[in-house]
């Protein structure tokens, strides 16, 4: 590296190319990021029974996450302590032991050494199987349902981690209160040549890129759709909405940020009429779920009722309930290099919604925002341009623009309304980039100096 | 299974690859009209489970999160969206080439309608000079074809990706 700037310029919001290019600070990230952070790793109803497991990723980690015999949620890291073999080569199952396809070690589900082949001949019975378990990930935790662990032993517990960010995932993602999430079978996975935080600070941010990234998704949803299976959600006609950016844990702690968090009942409004055409059971189940969240809500005037999407640090992205006739989306930016990143997306819906409720919710997330989808190749398209333009020699030298709203931070639009609904969290201007500074202020500080 | 006539049998050979002809080359509006107004266009994910052959969905039961789950307004709406002139993932048009084989034509219970399977490669070339910029996709299509007074036409297609990590976000149809 020939620049002397620094990698992030807190004070004129620029960022180095090679944040997003460099293979050592990729390499620094895999420790510093994703060895420090706690890391989404799924939701509890995809493992309910003793035995149940499924193979996921912590950074390029590979690992096992599991209900052990005794119905304790364990993350193991798949690989055999003999040769270092993977143990495990399915998606998801049930198993009481991972067995190494090299030699034969055998493991328990709660990471056990119970088995080597020839232990009295080939070892003289002088071997501590004790000691030879499979590594297990020291913290697991679970936050309404959803599983997270970390390979920090001395960072915050979940709760303190997620802080302000608890709030809009009781409220608006998991609501427990009316029900909770049901995770729905199978998992889209795609390649995106990118760096994992492009896609991150996408989502914890960037409202701005929507109606002209996604303007060809505009102009189809609102042509006339009568007697279609409708996309409903944010359209156009949101611009008209009350709407807010919000950063979560501003200035402290691990950034998770929001937005487009819909003030009043407009959204509502549209997702009634939406359900109108599944159904009185489906009708009935909105309004209950609408009056829950009303009744809990504080404040007075208008309240929120839905954010579109948002980014817990590092990289547990959120479709979030733009509309509530949408499943939710629970996305995992996997790394893969500094310029290459696994996508990896869940559907949510609620439980207790009825089934014709259910199946809308995931016709709509995967017609729209999934690997399919009609929002995800546009997506891709930019980021494989940006890509392009990352680390070639003059290029480069142009850093990267994160100034939207940079000394204007205290200017908050219906302020009235943000103070009088008493949500946590720092508001700024739906388009704001509040979201992807916090993102790197953060970054910079796990990452010191590189 | 009673024997397919060789002459239906080569129509719809040479019906599927004109229709992949049209996916290649537009316009896609043409494509969408051999399609049924009742068409369910379906691709399930690709999983490995333990303890089962299998590894993906293989009935309509219960519910599960498909890569496609369409009608016919919602392919319509994938065409629309393309030929809008703003999807930035198809602009310019992505070059692809689908290369369809191994057809397998057999009679079913309805007349005039028949189950054919076969294997595909699509290609496609984005622009620019980035490696990210050609995808492959492989898989197996399982349909139903069904002769109308206007000619042949899909009324059910199941794609099978032999992918369980897609290569790219998918703009392009199977």
């Amino acid at each position: 590296m020939t620049s002397t700037e620094p990698l992030n310029d807190r004070a004129k919001a620029l960022v180095r190319n090679e944040a997003f290019s460099d293979r050592d600070i990729y390499r620094q990230e895999l420790d510093r990021v994703f060895g420090r952070s706690w890391l989404f790793l799924g939701h509890e109803t995809m493992i309910p029974e003793n035995g149940d497991y499924y193979t996921n990723y912590m950074g390029e980690d590979a690992v096992i996450v599991c209900r052990d015999g005794t119905g304790k949620i364990r993350v193991l890291l798949n690989k055999c302590r003999h040769r270092g073999n993977k143990v495990c080569m399915y998606d998801r199952g049930n198993a009481r032991e991972f067995t190494c396809s090299f030699h034969g070690w055998t493991y328990g589900n709660d990471g056990k050494l119970k088995g080597v082949p020839h232990r009295k001949d080939a070892y003289f019975d002088d071997l501590d199987v004790s000691q030879l378990g499979l590594v297990e990930v020291p913290r697991v935790s679970v936050y309404a349902g959803l599983i997270f662990a970390t390979w920090a032993e001395d960072i915050v517990g979940l709760d303190a981690y997620l802080g302000e960010a608890r709030w809009y995932i009781d409220n608006f993602l998991t609501v427990e209160y009316a029900g909770g999430l049901e995770l729905i079978p199978g998992t889209h996975k795609y390649l995106m040549p990118v760096n994992w935080k492009l896609l991150a600070e996408n989502f914890a941010g960037d409202a701005y890129h929507f109606l002209v990234t996604h303007s060809s998704v505009v102009k189809v949803m609102t042509k006339g759709q009568e007697g279609k299976r409708i996309d409903s959600g944010p359209g156009a006609e949101i611009t008209k909405d009350k709407l807010f950016s919000v950063a979560l844990n501003y200035g402290t702690g691990a950034p998770h940020g929001m937005f487009e968090l819909h003030f009043g009942p407009a959204q509502y409004e549209r997702d009634r009429a939406q359900a109108e055409t599944l159904g009185r059971e489906s009708v009935e189940w909105l309004d209950d779920k609408y009056r829950r969240l009303m009744e809990r809500l504080p404040g007075k005037g208008d309240k929120p009722y839905s954010f579109h999407v948002g980014n817990i640090f590092p990289n547990f992205s959120l479709i979030g309930t733009g509309s509530q006739l949408y499943g939710r989306g629970l996305l995992t930016w996997h790394p893969r290099g500094p310029e290459q990143t696994e996508v990896w997306q869940w559907c949510a819906v609620d439980r207790t919604a009825p089934k014709a409720l259910k199946e809308r919710m995931i016709y709509v997330l995967m017609h729209r925002q999934a690997a399919t989808g009609l929002v995800a190749p546009d997506d891709h398209e930019n980021f494989a341009r940006i890509t392009e333009n990352l680390a070639t020699p003059f290029s480069r030298r142009s850093r990267l623009h994160y100034g939207m709203g940079l000394d204007h931070e205290d200017k908050v639009p219906f302020e009235d309304d943000w103070k009088a609904s008493e949500c946590p969290g720092f508001p700024a201007p739906n388009f704001s980039e509040i979201n992807q500074r916090e993102l790197y202020r953060y970054w910079s500080e796990l990452m010191g100096d590189v | 299974m009673r024997p397919v006539d060789p002459a239906v049998e080569r129509e719809i050979t040479q019906f599927l690859y004109r229709e992949a002809r049209l996916l290649d080359e537009g316009p896609l509006g043409k494509w969408l009209d051999l399609l049924t107004d009742d068409i369910r266009y379906f691709m399930p994910v690709v999983e490995r489970v333990q303890g089962s052959d299998g590894s993906r969905r293989k009935t309509d039961e219960g519910l599960a999160f498909d890569l496609f789950d369409d009608d016919k307004p919602s392919l319509v709406m994938r065409v629309e969206r393309v030929q809008t002139g703003f999807a930035y993932s198809e602009l310019p048009r992505s070059i692809t080439q689908h290369m369809i084989s191994n057809i397998e034509v057999d009679a079913t219970d309805t007349a005039d309608e028949y189950s054919v399977r076969s294997k595909f490669l699509v290609f496609q070339m984005r622009p620019g000079r980035y490696e990210g910029h050609d995808s492959t996709f492989v898989g197996d299509r399982i349909d139903r074809i069904r002769k109308t007074a206007t000619g042949w036409r899909i009324a059910r297609r199941e794609v099978r990706l032999a992918h369980e990590v897609l290569p790219r976000a998918v703009s392009v149809l199977f």
